[in-house]
């Protein structure tokens, strides 16, 4: 276990190099001029030259395109993401101020869509070929056609301005958190389903099910003790995935809800022009989806002791 | 206390500026940094800052040491309602409706399709301001050919019905703009109400003169037209921040005469980047001010460079002279006047494409009292705010 620890947390330092030089490309390849836009209504809203070159020349990006990356990723290693052009505030600060909105509103979009869909692609699987059976693929086929925003205004409109139940911005109290996380929760759920399903159906019809019936084992035990966890396997792996979906969703589902997280200071940076905010915030995304992915390779071998002993 | 400017020239639009620029403390100024400064708030008015949470709201309380010294406000002494809570809300449609759910108390500019919600509301009330200044305007770049030539610019303005775009759009719901001026600004020209109206095939018999003939499809094309090659079809770009919309309607409506809109809805730094490039052809630009001086903003040649205002590429110094009455003369009768000289002068040359001007509305909840607006819509008075 040791071993494959160490091996998979390796593997993800060339993965984030990658992830930090794509990110870097991108802005740089991006037309637009982010010392022109620092300086825009500045000194009475005229530019000089001379203000432009010296501001050019600070942030150093007169320097060589390697030196800029380089820079970029000694600062990016050692917490250093720069300052944000627009808010002139320290872009780890503002990311980190609005970190807890969106890992809340992922993890609570997660825990919605195993809640969801584990349950609903077992009893699928249960009732193969019958009414929820196909109720359930309807469902995964809704939620993976249905958009986030679209979804999040019905929800807006019928439990917070018709029934009152909810609040329909703000990120101030558990309730203004269930019809974010039911947003992504219910799309996201349809998947886990639809795997929950055919992973469990496998498991069904494996021998080791059939001698455990034929040795008269209760079916709550024999599925609780030996079917669910070998199901779950599937599930667990694309968990890493749903992570990031749950990360994109937030996107969107933050600028519907108003919640103040990393995926609306996404948003506004990009409508800001804010190189160095986004930059920084895509890149810490990243990093978060990245871990998160190791965490659950680390759980799915702690599930299927086979992935330790692979070399 | 008294605090008097001096200054080296006179500055016509000094009070216009000192509703938007508050006097510092020099001692909060000094103790902290640019970026903290804004964070560590030094004030003297009614509310103090409790708490801001960033993209979220900002919780305020009433100041028990307030001394009235506002003339606007009735209240004397501490305010009436002890907490405000600002919330920010990014989604239009819930910002339309918070008020008449009851999860808000005053919505501030509201859209303005939102407001059937509180028009026959018994427990909300709609209040609305026209906005000062500039409306909805669309500027050409008069640097490219197909833009230099006044019947062409004339034909556009000919060939659009903002009535039925009002109509369409808004349920009648916007102001007027028919100038370089809102309707309702205190120097508005009122022969700009009737220069243009709506006459589809006026405009199409100014672009056969013009030399943009009918081509072989819906749009018109280059027939011997200066510094344009023949057969070049009469296309162009339609760039605004907001209210893409409107584009969208005049579109139909010109494509009617033969000419082609692409509409395009920019972010503000890539509205600044084309108009810095000058690589637009026609733009939206509006300013906001009740002082006339916004059209010397605009229309001055001066300001024709890097961070300026001035886009087109116009310069005409009859034009110029009266700008400048506009920047320097400190009698307000002159300067409006000259406001009223340079609007003519705007639309006898069609330099601008006015469209409409957008009111702010305001929903509050039956149970407030004593909300105000200022002026321009652009703040209000919390002050003699009172809760049943």
């Amino acid at each position: 276990m040791g071993r494959y620890l160490v091996g998979r947390i390796l593997q993800t330092i060339p993965v984030l190099f990658i992830v930090s030089l794509v990110v870097f490309a991108i802005m740089r390849i991006l037309p637009g001029d982010p010392v022109m836009l620092m300086l825009q209504g500045a000194e009475g809203g005229v530019i000089t030259p001379e203000r432009l070159e010296a501001l050019r020349e600070n942030m150093g990006l007169n320097d060589p395109v390697v030196v800029q990356y380089l820079n970029f990723l000694g600062g990016a290693v050692t917490g250093d993401l720069g300052e944000s052009i627009r808010f002139r505030d320290p872009v780890l600060e503002m990311i980190l101020d609005r970190l807890a909105p969106t890992m809340h509103l992922a993890i609570a979009g997660l825990i919605c869509s195993l809640i969801v869909g584990v349950p609903l692609g077992m009893i699928a699987a249960f009732w193969r070929g019958g009414w929820i059976d196909a109720f359930t693929m309807s469902f995964s086929y809704l939620g993976a056609s249905t958009p986030v925003f679209f979804l999040a205004l019905v929800l807006i409109s019928v439990f917070a301005f018709n029934l009152g139940w909810f609040p329909s911005a703000g990120a101030t109290g558990w309730r203004s958190l269930v019809m974010p996380a039911l947003t992504l929760g219910l799309i996201n759920a349809g998947l886990i389903a639809r795997l929950m399903r055919s992973s469990l159906l496998e498991v069904l019809g494996e021998d080791y099910m059939r001698t455990g019936r034929a040795k008269g084992l209760p079916p709550g035990l024999l599925l609780g003790r030996h079917g669910i966890k070998n199901a779950l396997i599937p599930v667990v792996t694309i968990l890493g995935l749903q992570f990031g979906n749950m990360l994109a969703g937030t996107v969107v589902t933050e600028t519907v809800f108003s919640r103040p997280g990393v995926g609306r200071l996404i948003v506004n940076a990009i409508l800001a022009k804010d190189y160095p905010l986004i930059q920084g915030a895509v890149l810490f995304l990243s990093v978060t989806y990245v871990t998160a992915n190791l965490i659950v390779d680390i759980l799915y071998a702690w599930l299927d002791p086979r992935i330790r002993y692979v070399r | 206390m008294t605090v008097k400017f001096t200054y080296s020239e006179p500055w016509v639009t000094f009070l216009d500026m000192a509703t938007k620029a508050p006097i510092w403390s020099p001692t909060a100024a000094s103790a902290s940094t640019p970026q903290e400064f804004d964070k560590e708030l030094i004030g003297t008015g009614p509310y103090q800052l409790v708490e801001w949470v960033a993209n979220d709201y900002i919780l305020m309380e009433s100041w028990d040491g307030y001394k009235n010294a506002n003339a606007a406000v009735e209240l004397d002494g501490e305010a009436a309602v002890d907490t405000v809570r600002i919330q920010f809300i990014a989604e239009e449609a819930v910002h339309g409706a918070v008020v008449s759910t009851g999860e808000s108390d005053v919505a501030y500019q509201i859209p303005a399709l939102s407001t059937d919600l509180y028009l026959d509301n018994p427990d909300a009330e709609l209040l609305s301001i026209g906005q000062s200044g500039v409306g909805l305007q669309m500027i050409f770049n008069m640097r490219l050919p197909v833009l230099q030539d006044i019947r062409v610019r004339q034909a556009l303005l000919y060939g659009r019905d903002m009535e039925a775009v009002n109509d369409i759009l808004y349920d009648g719901l916007y102001g007027e703009a028919d100038g370089p001026l809102n309707n309702i600004h205190p120097c508005f020209w009122e022969g700009a109400s009737d220069m243009y109206q709506y006459d589809p095939e006026k405009a199409k018999a100014l672009l056969d003169e013009a030399g943009w003939v009918e081509g072989p499809g819906a749009l018109r094309v280059a027939q011997g037209v200066e510094g344009v090659e023949d057969g070049t079809r009469l296309e162009l770009g339609w760039s605004v921040l907001h209210h893409a919309e409107i584009g969208e309607v005049v579109q139909a409506q010109l494509l009617e005469i033969g000419v082609g809109i692409s509409v395009e809805q920019v972010p503000g730094p890539i509205q600044l980047e084309r108009v810095n490039a000058r690589d637009f052809e026609i733009m939206y630009e509006r300013l906001r001010s009740p002082d006339p001086k916004i059209l010397d903003d605009i229309w001055n040649p001066a300001y024709d460079m890097p961070g300026g205002w001035a886009w087109t590429g116009y310069d005409n110094p009859e034009l110029t002279a009266h700008l400048e009455v506009i920047a320097g003369d400190p009698v307000w009768e002159n300067r409006c006047e000259a406001a009223k000289l340079a609007q003519e002068h705007i639309m006898e040359n069609a330099l601008n494409f006015p469209t409409l001007s957008q009111p702010s509305y305001f929903a509050v909840s039956g149970n407030v009292e004593g909300f105000k607006l200022g002026a321009e819509g652009t703040h209000f008075f919390l002050h003699d705010v009172s809760m049943n």
